[in-house]
């Protein structure tokens, strides 16, 4: 699988550029609603938690503005992660017209939607630097780690929607469940609430939600400037390497019946 | 496999699982397989076939037979679930043809990006662009995005794209049946250089004159089965036959005991050679009407219809002006006067190419016919019309004797007016009519049909002398 996704690295990445482009096609600011959109967000948040509802998080630091940056560092991430899952877990359907006339690897059109999305959690990022420096976070080197989680969390992103892609082929019943179970997903991870305020047993089940320690490794890295340890990244390492295996597995069990179901 | 074959199938077979519910799929995994829940649909069995470098296999059958099922196996993009297949080198699959494209980029870039869906390296795309691009002839639009092109120029960037990439088998998918004529031609004159570079190819095709050109062997499918392998010209009479099984037992049921005096009369218009029966053919030579619509009142029944060429043989496939002989007889169920026998042919997009019938022919008939008799027609055609498959129908009428001998003075729409149809065989057969030999005898004419005439050469009002091409003196 490795060796396909390196024979179409071109391919996947030019798609993905293209994807991004495309997905504003035909509007008049086009490519900047990438920009834009986030960017609005931002605002919204700001607006809303730092000046009308003067919201302060127990435990955090005085600057008004901590709790924007703490929510948009674990939303901006969870929103690519979620997006990718949802349309990675589309991209063999959307691609059906390929898959059953070319010998292309089905995980090549997973990849090109975890990649575009990768794209676009690092413009998020690079805005939420930006925002960060504007409102007087403290940054430091650490920051410049951001990347790096960006591309492992969205390894498990890829892996997930690999899983999904190929039993989706099968059970179409999937794309609408996942729109419910992303949802409910969110709110089992500390992304718009502070994990303090989970019950201690609730807590420590926390490390078995997979995308938990990509978003804990966020904002470490953003908000407390401080570097995961090592046990962090293998663990990172590990969930989307792990996850990314067994989709391989079920895809190329899958693979002699899936393109017939397409 | 030796060192010349470059595809090698062997008893492929290809069956697709049908499950009621998509959730029968899943019941089938939690029994671990011990329970089906789906019916199997074979759309292809038992598929052998080998095909050597720099030769052309043609993969005909009716619709539905299984064709591009096999060719997206070869292709890579279906599992067989049975059997194996071998391919030499890389192949291509004009199946795909502007698949991969994205109708935001230029045309360029999407025989680049194409290209490197197919595996192809960027530097030896960029020395075959020009020809790629020469090819196409798309002018200004290679650098325009695909969406401003017609579905014509999206099958030229294709075809010019797939024709420049090297392979060793290129499979083709009934795709040159776009495009207009001229870059038709230009395929297939990039097709026989394929060829000639020893690049095999797999045609598969509705157009039985292609089939026969550029194949040297042909693989007739029904339902999935091979029905016929072996040289073109055979297959494509096995391939009719699908349509048209010669009705022997239908006919031999009915003993063809007839009022052999009417038909000698009306072959002979001459009482006195009853005794030299002309030319019938033999039972086996009438073709099946079960499927023909026979459209009638109840005034005659058409008792069998037959093709064959100049030997008296079942031909259905014949050379550009060959001569082809109709066989049609009618039984009547009811006493009718002057009998009208004719035929039409039509060509592959309806269009009626040429129709006479035994006025037109000024043919001797009988003043009249009794309920029983059987009237039996011979008409020959010499086919000077284009290559391509046709159909052909035939029918019965009758004029009354009055009529019948102003007939002279009538105008073509008064006796229009007085001929009463009694029955009409629509469609009773197919027919296709090929090149002459292969490609290496000219055309007898351009267009639909030939049409006589002469043509003289004068210089400065002089008539030239006369010299024809084989008596050119050779230098």
């Amino acid at each position: 699988m490795i060796l396909n996704l390196y024979r179409h690295r071109n391919y996947i990445v030019r798609n993905a550029w293209s994807d991004l482009r495309l997905r504003y096609a035909g509007s008049g600011m086009g490519i900047f609603w990438n920009v834009i959109i986030p960017l609005a967000q931002i605002l919204i948040y700001t607006v809303v938690f730092s000046r009308l509802m003067s919201f302060r998080s127990p435990g955090m630091a005085s600057n008004r503005y901590a709790f924007v940056l703490y929510l948009c560092s674990g939303l901006f991430p969870w929103i690519a992660f979620s997006r990718s899952i949802t349309r990675g877990s589309n991209a063999l359907l959307v691609n059906a017209r390929h898959l059953k006339m070319l010998p292309i690897p089905e995980e090549i059109f997973v990849a090109q939607s975890a990649m575009a999305d990768t794209f676009s959690l690092l413009i998020y990022l690079v805005l939420l630097v930006v925002a960060g420096l504007l409102v007087g976070q403290p940054l430091g080197w650490p920051s410049l780690l951001l990347p790096l989680v960006a591309v492992l969390f969205q390894g498990l992103a890829f892996g997930i929607g690999l899983l999904l892609s190929s039993l989706r082929v099968f059970f179409r019943d999937i794309g609408q469940a996942l729109g419910i179970a992303t949802q409910l997903w969110m709110w089992t991870l500390p992304i718009i609430y502070v994990e303090s305020i989970l019950p201690e047993n609730l807590q420590s089940l926390l490390t078995f939600n997979p995308p938990y320690i990509y978003i804990t490794s966020f904002r470490d890295l953003f908000l407390h400037n401080r570097i995961p340890p090592l046990a962090t990244w293998g663990g990172m390492v590990a969930w989307a390497a792990g996850f990314a295996l067994l989709g391989s597995i079920v895809l190329h069990k899958l693979r002699p019946e899936l393109r017939d179901a397409l | 496999m030796n060192d010349s074959a470059a595809v090698k199938v062997e008893s492929l077979g290809k069956r697709f699982k049908i499950y009621r519910t998509p959730w029968g799929r899943a019941r089938e995994w939690l029994t671990f397989g011990t329970r089906t829940y789906h019916k199997d649909f074979w759309a292809l069995k038992d598929i052998s076939f080998e095909l050597k470098r720099g030769e052309s296999l043609g993969i005909i059958g009716p619709n539905g037979a299984g064709k591009s099922t096999l060719l997206k196996i070869l292709t890579g993009a279906l599992y067989p679930s049975e059997g194996e297949y071998h391919i030499n080198g890389r192949v291509l699959s004009l199946l795909e043809l502007g698949t991969g494209f994205n109708p935001e980029l230029t045309g360029r870039q999407n025989v680049f990006y194409s290209a490197q869906l197919l595996g192809f390296p960027e530097t030896y795309l960029e020395e075959r662009l020009p020809d790629i691009e020469a090819f196409a002839e798309l002018g200004d639009f290679f650098d325009r995005p695909l969406k401003l092109y017609s579905s014509g120029m999206h099958a030229r960037l294709g075809f010019s794209l797939f024709a420049f990439l090297d392979c060793d088998v290129l499979i083709i998918d009934e795709v040159l049946a776009v495009g207009d004529i001229f870059f038709r031609q230009k395929c297939y004159a990039r097709l026989e250089e394929l060829i000639s570079q020893n690049t095999a190819i797999i045609l598969v095709t509705h157009s039985m004159a292609v089939v026969q050109q550029y194949c040297q062997e042909a693989v007739v499918l029904n339902r999935g089965r091979v029905v016929f392998q072996g040289i073109p010209s055979e297959a494509i009479k096995r391939y009719f036959l699908l349509n048209q099984k010669p009705a022997v037992p239908m006919l031999l049921s009915k003993p063809l005991v007839m009022d052999n005096d009417a038909v000698a009369k009306l072959d002979s218009g001459d009482e006195s050679v009853t005794a030299t029966t002309p030319f019938w053919p033999p039972p086996e030579a009438f073709l099946d009407l079960s499927k023909a619509t026979s459209v009638g009142e109840g005034w005659a029944r058409c008792i069998g219809v037959a093709l064959c060429d100049e030997g008296g043989n079942p031909c259905q496939v014949f050379k550009q002006g060959q001569q082809a002989y109709f066989y049609y007889e009618f039984e009547m169920l009811k006493d009718i006067e002057v009998p009208i026998g004719g035929l039409t042919i039509s060509n592959d997009k309806n269009i009626l190419v040429h129709g006479k019938n035994t006025i037109q022919y000024k043919s001797e008939v009988p003043l009249q016919v009794k309920r029983g008799m059987r009237v039996r027609f011979r008409q020959s055609i010499a086919l000077e019309i284009a290559v391509g498959e046709y159909t052909f129908s035939v029918g019965l009428g009758t004029i009354n004797v009055t009529d019948y001998s102003n007939i002279a003075c009538m105008s073509h729409r008064e006796m229009i007016a007085k001929v009463f149809r009694l029955n009409h065989i629509d469609r009773a057969g197919t027919f296709s009519v090929t090149f002459r030999h292969g490609d290496d005898l000219p055309l007898l004419h351009h267009g639909l049909c030939n049409l006589p005439g002469e043509c003289e050469v004068l210089v400065d009002g002089d008539v030239a002398s006369p010299v024809k091409p084989a008596e050119v003196p050779m230098h």
